[in-house]
């Protein structure tokens, strides 16, 4: 009796485990699941359709990665309007939230159901067209009929875009950072913001440090130390050291091992560990440091232009405006990091490439960028929509007129390190949080961010060559 | 014979999952390069015990385990005693105390989130008033305190757990028993210990072992309000495979710490079981 009951013990408690894990998988399933699903609603439509029927009426499916009540109903008009000119074409309109876009695109390419369009980032388009889920769209980017128009920062934004050799995206629009100021706070300190439209890292150090005042719970810089914050020093890194790529010698070592780099390191990293950050912006993403700037804790914020509604919500007007991102002393050129919103991907499995590439040439035309940018709070890709009004009045100029400078340079991610997305969002903030709170030197931290640097380099780059 | 259905849906369900992810963890399987799908061995696991975090996590989640399920269980022990009697409006207290558990995981991290914040958080506020300290601590942000604030957000969260199991087990004992122990003249005391806790013995066991399974597997609210920083001081095993697999997406790695989370759990579930002797402890 006893040993049936001990195997009874035995066999529940498997169970138990074994139904532990089955529970614990169930967010992972979920994402099949809901891929799946979304693809049938939209994906298997397309197929039926194109098989006999593609000149009379065909159905292409879009998906959107970034969506908000707002921008759903923009991109919903936006398709109306290319439906209303393009009659023989349907477009299907599905999203996903932002933070489970990656894990979704990338499981629906993997299962073969990615919709015609999809809208990605770098590390998204990164995702898939290293296995061959994306198709290349270099020819039709380089005869591109608006191409006459596009600013110079979007002809070289397009190698953000590039992969192998080939580009996998259109732009759709610029999110490029600029510093949100609070206008009232340097006014206190005796600083007039227009002085400061043409101001250096230097300069930018030193606003941070004078505004900073503990005794009033003031905080010169709303800090990034959760994921993605190794971004903001990268931009800083590759300004200063003039270069624009993380590999300038083309070889393994990274800007991470120049000599000037961990000086340049401390000093950035010295804004939090001096304390004139809060303390607990060590653990802050994207929304704490909005947080942090809106709610009167901090006195600057690197960001992105959407984020300008947010504070025309939030703030009493005329106490904040929107500065260029600092330029480095003497440097010639106008050095630029980060700066494209996002853009539209089509997935080599598309069964009607042509009615996509006619939706996507619709959806990037001036007129519809214009329309775009306004509404989703980015900054347009053609010349002519940033010389419209609406783009070079109030917080928005700041942003404009830096597109606008011919002498722009671009500082690029290395997006060919397939890992450069988990290095952002985990590696590099584990290490760089050890330093922050003082567990792990300067110097350990630099030398075991080069050396992941240098090991994905000779995985991805020169394990090619 | 009449087994067998619910023997499929076992073996269909989690045995074929589970054995999945065991073949996963010997393969080079990234999601980045999917046409480079291969065996690499013990790899995956080498890597997994040359990694100088993970014995960093596992220390974080035993603590974050033992001290959630300690408090979680005595003051559900206590709040089920207490529910143990009729009182005034007693249904009405009753739903009120329970409702945390109905309350997502994430809805908890966020309302704590916001109690632990350095600045505008209640805590600080009540502290800086009271003149118990005298600048705002970074409950959330130093790696000393990092791991409070999750902690106690999840016990709150689990309370009601035990409160409802224990309070049904502690009805089902019979009055009689009562009546005797107080002819015998016991006092409340030798009542707790030599009938009440013997009594629902089964209960205590089950829910101790299901909740620390659950809560070591349950990073939802450390994710929300540290998202295991900084610098993993309030990272715990299962948010850091969550990490680890899809930020690299590589679920070779992910499935063979996954495959020694389950190989702790097994463990920890044999000797739980003959520690406290189960088998010997009555029906359930």
């Amino acid at each position: 009796m006893k040993k049936v009951n001990a195997l009874t013990s035995i066999v529940l408690v498997l169970i138990l485990v074994l139904s532990v894990f089955a529970g614990c998988s169930s967010g992972g399933s979920k994402v099949s699941e809901e891929s799946t699903s979304s693809g049938t609603d939209s994906g298997s439509v397309s197929t039926d359709n194109n098989d006999n029927k593609t000149q009379t009426q065909s159905e292409i499916t879009f998906l959107d990665t970034m969506p908000t009540p707002e921008r759903t109903e923009l991109l919903k008009n936006m398709i109306a309007k290319f439906e209303a000119a393009n009659t023989s074409v349907k477009v299907e309109y599905t999203s996903v939230p932002w933070d489970e876009a990656y894990k979704k695109v990338v499981t629906m390419g993997a299962s073969n159901t990615l919709p015609d369009v999809v809208t990605t980032d770098v590390g998204i388009m990164l995702a898939l067209a290293q296995p061959g889920y994306a198709e290349k769209l270099t020819d039709k980017w380089n005869n591109w009929k608006y191409k006459d128009d596009l600013t110079q920062a979007a002809i070289v934004a397009s190698n953000l875009y590039t992969y192998d050799g080939d580009i996998y995206v259109i732009p759709d629009g610029f999110l490029l950072q600029g510093i949100f100021v609070r206008t009232d706070w340097l006014e206190e300190l005796g600083i007039d913001p227009v002085s400061l439209q043409n101001w250096t890292w230097d300069d930018y150090f030193d606003v941070i440090k004078k505004m900073t005042d503990k005794d009033k719970n003031r905080y010169g810089i709303a800090f990034r130390g959760g994921a993605n914050g190794f971004l903001r020093f990268y931009e800083f890194l590759g300004s200063n050291l003039q270069v624009t790529n993380a590999f300038p010698d083309g070889t393994n070592k990274s800007i991470l091992e120049d000599p000037r780099a961990i000086d340049l390191f401390k000093q950035f990293y010295g804004l939090y560990t001096e304390g004139y950050a809060p303390k607990e912006s060590i653990n802050w993403g994207f929304k704490e440091m909005v947080e942090g700037f809106v709610n009167g804790q901090c006195g600057t914020l690197n960001q992105t232009p959407e984020v300008t509604v947010t504070c025309q919500q939030n703030m009493e007007e005329g106490i904040w405006t929107v500065l260029p991102q600092p330029k480095t002393k003497g440097a010639t050129k106008n050095h630029m990091t980060w700066g494209y919103s996002a853009g539209y991907l089509m997935s080599s499995s598309s069964k009607n490439k042509d009615g996509t590439w006619a939706f996507i040439e619709f959806m990037s035309s001036p007129e519809m960028n214009l329309e775009y940018s306004k509404g989703f709070g980015c900054l347009p890709i053609y010349k002519s929509c940033l010389e419209d009004s609406y783009f070079q009045s109030g917080a928005l100029k700041g942003y404009a007129d830096q597109l606008l400078d011919p002498n722009i340079e671009y500082f690029s991610q290395p997006t060919d390190l397939t890992q450069w997305g988990y290095f952002l969002a985990e590696y590099s903030k584990t290490e760089v949080q050890k330093y922050m709170s003082g567990k792990q030197s300067a110097e350990d931290t630099m030398a075991n961010l080069a050396q992941w640097m240098r090991e994905q380099y000779d995985k991805d780059v020169a394990g090619k060559q | 014979m009449l087994l067998l259905p619910a023997l499929l849906i076992v073996v269909g369900f989690m045995g074929y999952p589970l054995l999945y992810s065991v073949r996963i963890s010997f393969l080079n399987y990234n999601l980045m390069a999917p046409n480079d799908v291969r065996f690499i061995g013990f790899d995956n696991y080498r890597k997994l015990f040359t990694d100088s975090e993970i014995k960093y996590v596992l220390l974080n989640s035993i603590k974050w385990v033992v001290t959630v399920v300690f408090f979680q269980f005595i003051l559900g022990f206590i709040l089920a005693m207490l529910l143990n009697k009729k009182f005034f409006g007693k249904k009405i207290y009753q739903s009120v105390v329970f409702l945390p558990w109905a309350v997502s995981g994430f809805l908890i991290g966020l309302i704590f989130k916001w109690v632990y914040s350095e600045h505008s958080g209640i805590l600080n506020f009540m502290l800086l008033k009271l003149g118990i300290i005298d600048s705002p601590i970074s409950w959330l942000g130093d790696g000393k305190y990092a791991m409070i604030g999750p902690i106690t957000g999840m016990i709150w969260y689990g309370i009601p757990f035990f409160g409802i199991m224990i309070l049904a087990a502690l009805q089902s004992i019979p009055t009689d028993i009562f009546d005797s122990a107080n002819i015998d003249g016991c006092s409340g005391i030798q009542k707790l210990f030599y009938v009440i806790i013997p009594f629902i013995k089964p209960t205590i066991i089950m829910t101790l072992l299901l909740r620390v399974i659950w809560v070591f597997n349950s990073p939802d609210i450390i994710y929300i309000m540290t998202g295991g920083g900084p610098a993993n001081a309030s990272n715990i095993l299962s948010l850091y495979v969550f990490n680890q697999a899809f930020y690299s997406l590589d679920f070779g790695y992910g499935a063979a710490v996954g495959i020694l989370m389950m190989a702790l759990l097994v463990l920890y579930a044999l000797v739980f079981l003959t520690l406290t002797r189960y088998e010997r402890s009555g029906d359930f």
